[in-house]
């Protein structure tokens, strides 16, 4: 049997890697990415609680993380390729209009 | 026993594997190879899915992840010209350094809470909580509302996906 913990390590490293993803790279498709990658790692972590304690619930709730990011994943990229009419680059550092 | 052996063997590789291209996706500079890099990432994530008994979830994260949202990702990738972002230099700014500084202490954090208690509940691996049947008769049970809600969400998504990437926004004439 592999320890629940074992999965939850491997969770915390890709969400780490997903910040580390979201907060260092300007480019806003690899930014978009490193948060997918970030639920992914929460999905992770839910499905092993699921599966250890036997419930149900985890998974249910993986499924509508995953409907959330489908939707999110379409109107995301229609907004990238907006700014990248207005702009002609979709550099993060470009986009600060409510910087005042 | 050589099941158990076999689960070991699955596990670390794949978790390895998940961990390297997630290092790598956001590492390298072309974005079409993060993209690639980050379905690697996804399929070992639904392998580690089904070490862990679920297998409705890992279809469905690969019909979703490796399929979907991997086809927009690459089309947005082939209508954008990335030259710019691909010049851009590897600076180090300060932000950047305390970013990655306060997200490893975060990591250890979360490590030590989550990697040395233990969990409390029935142990074991689930033999058929994860199939599409159980999980198909709870979504029209249960789960119906939210079910409903989210076919909603996804029908608002994809209208707004459309009109914000036609010719023209809002309020002009169609092309």
């Amino acid at each position: 049997m592999i320890p629940v913990q074992l999965y939850f390590v491997v969770s915390a490293i890709l969400f780490v890697i997903g910040v580390i993803g979201a907060l260092t790279r300007r480019n806003a498709i690899v930014v978009f990415m490193s948060i997918e990658m970030m639920l992914n790692a929460v999905n992770l972590t839910l499905i092993a609680a699921s599966s250890y304690l036997h419930s149900i619930d985890g998974v249910m709730f993986v499924f509508f993380v995953m409907t959330v990011a489908a939707a999110e994943a379409a109107v995301g990229l229609a907004i990238f390729l907006m700014m990248y009419r207005k702009k002609d680059t979709i550099k993060l550092d470009e986009f600060n209009l409510l910087k005042g | 026993m050589a099941v158990l052996i076999a689960k070991w063997v699955v596990f670390v590789l794949v978790s390895l594997l998940a961990i390297a291209s997630s290092v790598l996706m956001i590492y390298v500079k072309n974005t079409l190879h993060s993209a690639l890099f980050m379905v690697m990432a996804f399929i070992a994530s639904a392998i580690l899915y089904l070490l862990l008994g679920c297998q409705f979830l890992a279809m469905l994260q690969i019909i979703v992840y490796a399929g979907a949202v991997m086809m927009l990702i690459i089309f947005v990738i082939m209508m954008i010209s990335l030259k710019d972002e691909e010049k851009l230099a590897r600076k180090i700014t300060k932000t950047k350094v305390a970013g990655v500084v306060i997200s490893i202490l975060f990591m250890m954090l979360f490590i030590l809470i989550m990697g040395f208690n233990s969990v409390k509940g029935k142990m074991g691996a689930l033999t058929s909580i994860g199939d599409a049947k159980t999980i198909g008769s709870l979504l029209f049970t249960r789960f119906l509302l939210p079910f409903e809600v989210a076919s909603v969400l996804l029908l608002a998504a994809m209208v707004g996906a459309v009109m914000l990437s036609k010719k023209k926004s809002f309020g002009g004439e169609d092309q």
